[in-house]
């Protein structure tokens, strides 16, 4: 038995040794296909960008992470499938994208280890830059900007600058940042990036560097307290008649309550709490009320005389005889609230603090 | 017969003496006639005197070339200065060179010329149609010059200059009487710096210009006419199509140059190559879009130099770049020769530090021993006359080409090679079916290789269609091929057959260039060089030898249509938060950009000089351009939120009697008109500010308050009375026009009316939020309106001469005929609740475009058919400001940004 074994492996060394005579070491290996047509297409990376940039914005925004596991997975799928590529630019590319989604994954160790290796194929990729700004491995985006040769990759840079902008609260640069970057690039970045860009315009006018006064402003519905509290913060005048800017909120309550900032135009009505929801109508109420103070007006129902022949509401959602109907007509004409379509003042919805604060800066 | 008493005789006699008088008083000419006839004469004498002048002047010359003597390095010579100088002026690039600190305070006369009324004079242009030739010496410096400026027939103003020479006061220039320089006694010096003074001396026809001074001595008495041969005669003569022809010393020249640049061994080496004391035509022509150059230098090899077979044979036709595949970006192409004869040329040109001789013969013995084949063998049995480097885009590594002369040879030498022990070899890759096989290259190639900067220690490389292509990574390899074989070539391409030569000649190096995908590495710079090239997006370089000669064409095109770029010198940052507005401002002192930061800083800067002027005014306020043409040397009104009223100049000084403190404060930010500033007021009234300080006040009927800046045209105001039951008033002259009957709105609206003029009507038209549009024609609701727009409005129309533009919240641009048909664009992904809409005239050509800005920091421009302008979007919030800052016939678009930026865009 082990002779049989022994010629039988003898008979196969022989072969393998005729075999190896006739072609040399080097086509013994396995040959490796690559086909630039199914890894490069455009449209792949191009997708492939546009996944990463959305799972980017969602990350940035701080979205829950469940909905985007299985897109983490699936990119960092084809980001690999992908990395077979000859092409070294867009090989560097993907690994700095692939470096991007270890990041947004909270692996660091990985995600600079993808950095190394894009740096390494190839120098001068707009991603790369990115991931190693993320990484904190770059001392000035501008710099970087300069060495980039196509306006594109300037532009990512850009909107790179503007993520950077936003998350510094600087709202105003961001927003234009943003607006720059996008002028250049492709739509599906301002698609994916849309809601940061929305809230860098919403947030536009905050220049505070408080932390407490930046988050109050960020609210979307307020106290009937809070209003008083940004009002003040907005208005000198208004601050002095309150009780001045080391005033709580409750001594503003009471004063605003004392001065009958808070009281109906047209009729008693209960008073709303401090902390009560602050409506649209009664934000209205309380500018009306302040407007008529400081303007010395006499007579705050002027409108209900006035439009007395008039048959119906010029707003279809608050009738004549409504308690608040001159404080609204008030604010609308005086432009410090707005009518949602021109017809409707949606007296019950919600107001943010932002439009409370631009609305509290034009009492005079 | 008659007798006569004596009375009647004496009546007779006085009367014929009076008949006789009166007949010599006929026969006499009148005075005024004689006056009119002496001043014919003295005007005839006059005349005929200038002209015998300007003839004398004209025929009476001397040959500029007598006054330049002939061992210069360069002769520019220009047979019209103004055909070749003045389309210089409009160029981009000088805009570049003029923004560098060295030339800033060049830059405002510059620009005032390029500005100037002047250069449209045709007396102006005759005057400087001048036929100019100056010489460059090289010998002590590079700033020593000699130029003759032949004034033909207006030399007569020089002839005459002794007679009025006492007249002339110009700073710096000097009248100088010496008896130090024999033959240049009397001559004029004008001082330009410490290092710079220029020696002037009109001789008959010329004028004679020198910065130095002995030179300025040999011009003048010296007659160099003799010393030119009559082939240096013939080339200076030579018209050429450029306006501007250079002849140039080559020798001279390029010995000059080496000499500055220090240490270049190789280049040192080519000097004996070129003939000396020949010259060479240099002919140049530049625009905007293109650059052009050809030069001829005669060479005369030494017999014994290794270069001599080079230089004597003439250049082939390279057959490469017709198989280029248009993925190239850049690439170097020598075709001079085949590779043995390179390397003859090459090896006695390299320093001897390199030990090229040594670094061959150990390759030599080694390729023996190992390979059983010689290196020339190795080498030269197969390649053929042309070598290339390609550049590609986004690709690290260049691709080497070879001409394969024998291809069987090749495969010979390569299959020796491969199947030694010490070359190793992978041709395991396949990359879109085709097999790129990996050669590591033995170090004694290498080695020899390192001599010319190549480092390729293993290649990947294929063969096709005669040239063997090397890289040290497959990618630019794989995309060379497959473009090549889906058949884009580069020489297909218009970028690339906009730059070849005129004619189609040998080249034995070629060298192009395109900008248009990426920047090359070597222009990857922020010089002065690099921004002017940046212009032109596309070049290439020819050099071609034969017959002795040298001839060097370059040509480069500008491919920028469409673009847009930043101005130099902007963005500006700047430190506080800016209004959304700029005002762009041409005024007596140059053209001024103002713009407002945190409401209170008024700031102007000159767009020439680069020179910023702030004002700080007391209180938050609105800053508009001054219309009126009653003073317009003051251009802004100033409005603050107490109701003081400015009037402002470009120093950001205040007129004499302002500021105007109203009778109440502003209810709205004011607007200017014909007739000064309209400030709507708390007080129910509308304030009309003069220029000369005068304020008018127009009581209004208002339910409501003003809110918004009027809407103004000419002498009309409009004004919207805000309120639920709104009205609109019109006032005009100071009166308001429809106090009793204004014209009503039903609903809230925003902003003011739009106003347009229409064969003698005025029409007003008004938009509520809602979208209920309406339009009056002379304060009559036209048939058809209101209409209704679909869409909800934070913003009112605003007029062009024939439409209407409104603009909704989601971001619809509506454009409306007084007839009320509508067209509407929207703006992708934007929304426009505190939208920014307005009409402008950027280049005051009667042609006006409707620009918006939606709720961001991106602006869009629209043509009347409501089609994109061309570089918009841009960058910019607010409403933009137009005005041609560089003198080029077209306005540069200025806004500022919310990351606190003031832009300034070139839209050509």
């Amino acid at each position: 038995m082990k002779k049989i074994i022994f010629y039988k492996s003898l008979t196969a060394l022989c072969f393998s040794f005729l075999f190896m005579n006739f072609f040399s070491c080097a086509t013994l290996k396995d040959d490796v296909q690559v086909s630039t047509e199914d890894s490069l297409e455009e449209d792949a990376m191009t997708l492939l960008e546009k996944r990463v940039c959305e799972l980017d914005a969602q990350t940035f925004m701080g979205m829950p992470s469940d909905s985007s596991g299985a897109n983490l997975t699936r990119l960092l799928e084809d980001a690999k499938a992908a990395s077979s590529s000859v092409q070294k630019a867009q090989y560097a590319k993907l690994q700095a994208l692939q470096g991007r989604i270890y990041l947004m994954e909270g692996k660091r160790k990985k995600a600079k280890e993808c950095y190394t290796d894009s740096v390494n194929t190839y120098k001068g990729e707009v991603q790369g830059v990115i991931l190693a700004n993320r990484l904190s491995l770059v001392h000035s985006l501008d710099e970087e900007a300069a060495k980039l040769s196509t306006s594109r990759d300037k532009a990512l840079l850009t909107l790179e600058k503007a993520l950077q902008a936003y998350g510094e609260n600087q709202y105003a640069a961001s927003l234009s940042l943003f607006d720059t970057a996008f002028i250049s690039l492709p739509a599906f970045y301002k698609n994916a990036y849309k809601d940061i860009r929305a809230k860098a315009w919403e947030y536009r006018n905050i220049t505070g560097s408080e932390k407490a006064g930046t988050d109050l402003l960020k609210k979307t519905t307020v106290t009937v307290g809070e209003l008083l509290v940004i009002a003040c913060q907005e208005n000198e005048k208004l601050q002095s008649l309150l009780g001045g800017s080391a005033a709580s909120q409750n001594t503003l309550y009471r004063k605003a309550c004392a001065l009958g900032f808070l009281s109906s135009v047209t009729e008693e009505s209960a008073l709303p709490l401090e902390n009560d929801f602050c409506s649209k109508v009664l934000a209205a109420r309380f500018f009306w009320n302040v407007h008529a103070y400081l303007t010395g007006m006499e007579n705050t129902a002027p409108y209900t005389e006035k439009l007395s022949k008039r048959k119906a509401s010029p707003f279809q959602d608050l009738p004549f005889g409504n308690a608040d109907f001159d404080a609204v007509m008030g604010c609308v004409e005086n432009e410090y609230l707005n009518l949602k379509d021109g017809i409707h003042f949606e007296p019950e919805s919600s107001v943010s603090a932002l439009l409370l604060s631009e609305a509290a800066k034009k009492l005079r | 017969m008659q007798t006569l008493t004596p009375t009647a005789k004496w009546r007779t006699n006085f009367m014929e003496e009076q008949h006789h008088t009166e007949q010599t008083k006929k026969k006499k000419k009148p005075f005024f006639i004689k006056l009119l006839t002496g001043i014919f004469w003295l005007v005839l004498f006059v005349v005929l005197l200038l002209l015998a002048g300007f003839i004398f002047s004209a025929l009476h010359k001397k040959n500029s070339l007598s006054m330049l003597p002939p061992d210069y390095s360069l002769h520019l010579h220009m047979d019209n200065a103004w055909k070749a100088v003045n389309p210089l002026v409009d160029l981009e690039a000088a805009d570049i060179i003029l923004s560098q600190p060295q030339f800033l305070s060049l830059r405002p006369a510059f620009m005032s010329w390029r500005t100037s009324a002047l250069r449209q004079n045709k007396l102006v242009a005759l005057a400087a149609s001048r036929k100019i030739d100056a010489a460059l010496y090289t010998e002590n410096s590079f700033t020593d010059f000699i130029a003759v400026v032949d004034l033909s027939f207006l030399s007569l103003a020089t002839r005459l200059l002794p007679l009025y020479k006492s007249l002339i006061n110009v700073e710096n220039l000097y009248y100088i009487e010496t008896t130090l320089h024999p033959g240049v006694e009397k001559f004029f010096a004008f001082h330009v710096s410490n290092d710079m003074t220029i020696y002037i001396k009109p001789i008959q026809n010329t004028l004679v210009l020198s910065s130095n001074l002995e030179l300025f001595e040999r011009a003048i008495t010296i007659d160099n006419s003799s010393s030119y041969s009559k082939d240096a005669l013939m080339l200076i003569k030579t018209k050429t199509e450029n306006p501007i022809h250079v002849i140039a010393n080559a020798s001279k020249l390029s010995s000059t140059l080496l000499t500055s640049t220090e240490d270049n061994y190789m280049l040192s080496q080519l000097l004996p190559l070129i003939k000396e004391n020949t010259f060479s035509l240099i002919s140049f022509g530049i625009t905007d879009s293109r650059i052009k150059a050809e030069a001829n230098i005669p060479l005369d090899p030494p017999e014994n130099s290794s270069l001599s077979r080079l230089v004597t044979a003439p250049s082939k036709l390279p057959s490469l770049p017709a198989r280029l595949s248009d993925r190239v970006q850049y690439y170097t192409l020598i075709n001079a020769g085949s590779l043995e004869e390179l390397k003859n040329a090459a090896f006695p040109l390299l320093p001897p530090e390199k030990k090229i001789d040594s670094l061959w013969s150990t390759g030599n013995s080694l390729c023996k021993a190992l390979f059983n084949t010689s290196l020339e063998d190795l080498l030269f049995s197969w390649s053929g006359n042309e070598f290339a480097v390609l550049g590609m885009e986004g690709v690290d590594n260049p691709v080497f080409a070879i001409q394969v002369r024998d291809e069987k040879q090749r495969q010979k030498i390569f299959d020796r090679v491969i199947s030694s022990i010490i070359v190793k070899s992978d041709t395991s890759l396949i990359v879109d079916g085709m097999r790129l096989p990996q050669l590591m290259l033995p170090s004694f190639l290498q080695a020899l290789l390192g001599a010319f900067n190549i480092n390729l220690p293993s290649a990947y490389y294929y063969v096709h269609d005669g040239y063997i292509y090397l890289s040290l990574s497959p990618e630019p390899l794989s995309a060379l091929y497959s473009s090549s074989a889906a058949g884009s070539f580069i020489a297909m391409k218009e970028e690339w057959k906009d730059v070849q030569p005129r004619l189609t000649r040998g080249t034995s190096l070629s060298l192009f260039y395109n900008l248009a995908q990426s920047t090359p590495f070597f222009l990857r710079n922020d010089n002065v060089l690099t921004q002017i090239l940046d212009l032109y997006t596309i070049g290439r370089t020819d050099l071609a030898l034969g017959n002795s000669n040298l001839s060097l064409t370059l040509n480069a095109v500008s491919r920028h249509s469409g673009d847009l770029r930043s101005l130099n010198g902007f963005p500006l940052e700047l430190l506080g938060k800016p209004s959304p507005y700029t005002i762009a401002k041409q005024t007596k002192d140059g053209p001024f950009i103002f713009w407002l930061e945190d409401q209170t800083k008024l700031s102007a800067l000159n767009t020439v000089t680069k020179e910023k002027t702030e004002l700080t005014l007391p209180d938050p306020c609105f800053i508009t351009e001054n219309t009126s043409t009653s003073d317009d040397s003051y251009c802004i009104w100033a409005s603050t939120r107490r109701g003081e009223v400015y009037l402002i100049n470009s120093s950001l000084q205040i007129k004499a009697g302002f500021p105007i403190t109203l009778s109440s404060t502003p209810s709205a930010d004011a607007s200017a008109f014909a007739g000064g500033l309209a400030v709507p007021l708390t007080n129910s009234s509308l304030a009309l500010v003069e220029t000369n300080g005068k304020t008018r006040y127009v009581e209004l009927p208002l339910f409501g308050s003003l809110k918004a800046a009027p809407g103004v045209l000419g002498e009309n105001i409009a004004l919207y009375d805000k309120s639920i039951m709104g009205s609109i008033f019109i006032v005009k002259n100071g009166v308001c026009i429809n106090e009793d009957a204004p014209m009503e709105v039903s609903g809230i609206a925003f902003g003011s009316p739009a106003l347009m003029e229409q064969k003698g009507s005025l029409l007003t038209a008004f938009i509520t939020q809602s979208g209920e549009l309406s339009l009056w024609r002379d304060g009559r609701m036209e048939t058809g309106f209101p209409k209704q727009l679909e869409g909800i409005f934070f913003h009112n129309l605003v007029a062009s001469d024939s439409y209407f533009y409104a603009l909704s919240s989601d971001a619809r641009l509506f454009r409306i005929s007084p007839k009320g048909e509508v067209l509407i664009v929207q703006i992708p992904n934007a929304s426009a609740e505190n939208p920014f809409l307005c009409v402008l005239e950027p280049n005051k050509n009667k042609i006006s475009h409707v620009y918006v800005c939606p709720d961001g920091n991106a602006i869009y421009g629209f043509n009347e058919k409501m089609e994109l302008l061309t570089a918009f979007p841009l960058a910019g919030w607010g409403t933009p400001s137009f005005m041609d800052t560089n003198g080029d016939k077209r306005a540069e678009c200025f806004t500022v940004s919310m990351n606190n930026t003031l832009n300034a865009w070139n839209l050509r």
